[in-house]
């Protein structure tokens, strides 16, 4: 059974425009991802693509407009505070930034040992046996050094670690990571990344781990959901999507990152032209086709939704469905299939 | 930023060193009190006339006396504690006064306290041998002996000693008659000489028969006899009291009492008042802040209006209106002190709540199954404790001069002392018109340092930890 699943999830805020007016904003529509225990799913996108809001929806810190959220098949969209607790005790979250996720007032010991306090962990010893051995996980050892510190004590990177042992203690089923590395010194990036797979993998815990960045997907997780404009619009197997992408974003994703390999160094690179879109007025149809290098007719007026093209790889773009009973695949596409 | 960065930031300023001396100042002066004051000092001691009436009225402090030369006179008290075995049937004592001044004391007392005696009662003696040796006796006085149905051994001035004031003493002008007759040949009466009693003994007429004195200097022997009828009599303790023209480290008011000590009480009392105010209004007005700021919708919406109409209501005809129907108690002003003095800061609060509930920490706390009691009072509160607690600092002052000028409109508590009755009590008795600077301009004086060193505090705290200078991460 799958630890979480949404289906149709949309998430709909109303932001304050004016000294009156509120428009409403449409930050995810019909999102639909599934993730089976032990699995790890990359959520890519640019910036305001919703990647945040659809962490937060299936964290339920955020009410969802419309569509479900499964946690081992119980329904938890609209559950009350008191009805989440087996869920909270069971999801753990990893925020961007380790600045502000951290309360600056609670040395490190009192923070890794909050989750324990929460959830009725009484007695003394064991949560800081507990505690101890997380910090130990995260390899902030020794484990007796960090406890009494303050956040701003601590690096960047270490205090991204307190917020994974943190995460750990109550050793949770699913641990939804949010940008982890973003805001992390760039030394430091790889050794987190590694450290969470290593940890996701040894405790056998789903993983959602949110990126602008799809190179390091590639690394790092099993399936991958590219995320435009609050819609998924390509999702499959990490390696599968990366090394032969379907849809025309993911492409340009994909080709945008530096190669290593010098043979590559000429090869005329993709870049995505235009402005992202706006939220609050996003374009009709495809929400890609203002930017789309191979929009059109049609693709400004009727919105594509996924459809599966390989095993379990899906794609949201009309060039891969019959349109006006001809098919506008360009060839490169089209011949790698 | 955390506590001690905040220290160091305020220490740094000239304003920040110079409000936390004045402080600690205060505060070692108020410990020292409490220490050594008891805690009714206001009822018992300081609005109880008898236990000022052997002080001089409405006069300077001792150290303006210094600068009067000649025409100074000091305060002089001689006393003689009980003694347990009687050897003797006449118990004497005697005091020497060296007296050298351009003026006579300003009045003369003599007190007598806890008299016991088993037939018939003592005789007490009063007696001075001038420096040019002749004895006058001031006072002679036979107790009154048993009442019907009273049995031996009687005790007498037990609780409120027998005071005589020599001054207007009938007996003493009397015995004042036959002294100037017999020695300088002048004939007067009583009435005349009254008003004059120190003039008389502590001096000698300028011309022959006339009633003008010019003062004689030198040693003055007293002697107090007490003349008892059986072995076990005794007298307890007996007092005699030259008045000066200057009094104590700060003077005397009109009813003789000293203000040091009346300034001294007025030390911790001001920071009673000005703690437990703004204590417990930061408590609430931060408590209600949080709970809008974070609950948001409607609890937000009730509390904010409800802050703002009672930020609106002003407070001093209220509270004189309060005080009126519901009397004139320091714990009334300062409970409504405390009521209404949380709004202002409930609705700052809720400001910097607004800005840190959308931050990651309430986001990731929440996200562990935190109640809403945690994230507020265990991570927001501490966000904002330095704010807090700077308010506090600011809101300390606020609070002492608004008792002070309630006391000074006649409001205040009657059984507890502050800078601002006496104040008050110099205004209404008219020191400002009569010039009696030291009982009007010290109270003034204490109140404007006082508040002064927890504004100068909160103007170095300003830089740390205002919300506009410095958002919470
Ligand atoms: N609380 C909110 N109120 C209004 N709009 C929001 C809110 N949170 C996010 N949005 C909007 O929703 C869109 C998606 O935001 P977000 O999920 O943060 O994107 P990402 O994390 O991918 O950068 C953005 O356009 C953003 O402006
Ligand atoms: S649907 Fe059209 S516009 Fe959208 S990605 Fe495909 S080709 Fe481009
Ligand atoms: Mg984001």
């Amino acid at each position: 059974m799958n630890i979480l699943e949404t289906f149709n999830l949309s998430v709909e805020f109303k932001a304050r425009q004016g000294l009156l007016g509120s428009v409403r904003v449409q930050a995810l529509e019909n999102v639909s991802i599934a993730l089976s225990r032990g699995e790890s799913l990359a959520i890519v996108g640019e910036s305001g693509s919703g990647k945040t809001t659809l962490a937060r929806a299936c964290l339920l810190l955020i009410k969802s407009s419309s569509g479900s959220i499964l946690f081992d098949g119980a329904e938890l969209s609209g559950a009350s505070e008191k009805n989440l607790i087996d869920f909270r005790r069971k999801t753990q979250a990893i925020f961007q930034d380790p600045y502000s996720s951290l309360d600056s007032y609670m040395t490190i010991g009192q923070i890794v040992e909050e989750p324990l306090i929460i959830h009725q962990i009484k007695d003394a010893t064991t949560r800081r046996l507990s505690a101890e051995n997380a910090l130990e996980e995260v390899r902030l050892s020794p484990s007796n050094d960090f406890y009494p510190k303050f956040p701003h004590m601590l690096s960047g990177g270490q205090r991204q670690r307190v917020a994974i042992a943190r995460a750990l203690v109550l050793g949770p089923d699913l641990i939804i990571a949010d940008e982890p590395v973003s805001m992390v010194d760039a030394s430091s990036r790889t050794e987190i990344l590694y450290l969470m797979r290593e940890l996701q993998e040894k405790h056998n815990t789903a993983f959602i781990y949110i990126t602008h960045d799809i190179a390091t997907a590639y690394h790092f997780s099993d399936r991958i959901a590219v995320m435009y404009a609050g819609h998924i619009v390509e999702t499959g197997p990490t390696k599968k999507v990366i090394s032969n992408p379907l849809h025309p974003y993911t492409r340009a994703l994909v080709e945008a990152v530096p190669q290593p390999d010098p043979s590559n160094r000429f090869r005329k690179r993709a870049t995505i032209h235009g402005e992202p879109p706006s939220a609050v007025n996003p374009p009709s149809g495809c929400r890609f086709h203002p930017r789309c290098p191979n929009a059109f007719e049609g693709c400004d007026s009727n919105n594509p939704s996924l459809i599966e093209i390989r095993n379990n790889h899906e794609v949201a773009c009309h060039l891969w469905k019959k349109f006006d009973g001809e098919s506008h695949l360009p060839k490169t596409i089209a011949g790698s299939k | 930023m955390d506590t001690k960065d905040i220290l160091t930031i305020m220490l740094r300023s000239g304003s920040g060193k110079a409000g936390v001396a004045l402080l600690l100042g205060i505060v070692i002066i108020s410990v020292t009190v409490v220490f050594l004051f008891p805690m009714d000092f206001g009822s018992k001691r300081w609005n109880n006339p008898a236990a000022w009436a052997d002080n001089p009225k409405s006069v300077p402090p001792f150290w303006v006396g210094l600068f009067m030369g000649n025409n100074s006179i000091a305060h002089k008290v001689f006393e003689v504690s009980p003694q347990e075995t009687q050897a003797n049937l006449v118990q004497n004592y005697s005091f020497h006064y060296e007296y050298n001044s351009g003026k006579s004391p300003t009045f003369t007392t003599l007190s007598f306290t806890d008299v016991t005696f088993h037939n018939r009662p003592p005789l007490l003696e009063l007696n001075v041998v001038r420096p040019d040796g002749r004895e006058i006796v001031l006072y002679q006085q036979v107790l009154r002996g048993a009442r019907p149905g009273e049995s031996s051994p009687y005790k007498r001035f037990e609780e409120t000693p027998l005071r005589v004031f020599l001054t207007s003493e009938t007996e003493t002008l009397i015995s004042l008659v036959s002294f100037l007759e017999a020695e300088f040949d002048v004939k007067t009466n009583p009435e005349a000489l009254s008003g004059l009693v120190e003039q008389v003994v502590f001096g000698q007429p300028s011309h022959q028969g006339n009633l003008e004195f010019v003062p004689l200097n030198g040693q003055y022997d007293f002697q107090i006899l007490s003349y008892m009828n059986h072995p076990s009599d005794s007298v307890g303790s007996l007092k005699l009291v030259l008045g000066g023209n200057s009094f104590g480290f700060m003077g005397t008011d009109s009813a003789g009492r000293d203000l040091a000590l009346g300034l001294l009480f007025g030390f911790p009392i001001a920071l009673i008042i000005g703690l437990t105010t703004s204590v417990f209004a930061t408590v609430i007005g931060s408590t209600l802040g949080i709970i809008s700021g974070f609950k948001g919708n409607k609890t937000d919406i009730i509390i904010q209006r409800f802050s703002d109409i009672w930020s609106n209501v002003p407070l001093l005809p209220i509270l004189i209106f309060l005080i009126f129907i519901l009397g004139q108690k320091l714990w009334i002003v300062v409970i409504i002190m405390i009521l209404f003095g949380w709004p202002g800061l409930t609705i700052v609060v809720r400001s910097m709540v607004l800005q840190i509930r959308t931050g990651q920490l309430v986001e990731s706390t929440k996200a562990l199954g935190a109640s809403n009691s945690r994230i507020m009072f265990r991570h927001i509160l501490f966000q904002i404790a330095p704010f807090v607690l700077a308010q506090m600092i600011f809101f300390t002052p606020a609070a002492i001069l608004a008792e002070a000028g309630l006391s000074f409109l006649g409001l205040g508590d009657p059984s507890i002392p502050t800078w601002g009755q006496i104040l008050e009590s110099g205004f209404r008795t008219g020191a400002v018109y009569l010039g009696y600077w030291w009982w009007i301009m010290p109270p003034g004086v204490l109140i404007v340092i006082t508040a002064m060193a927890f504004v100068l505090i909160a103007l170095a705290l300003e830089p740390a930890i205002n919300p506009k200078l410095r958002v919470e991460k």
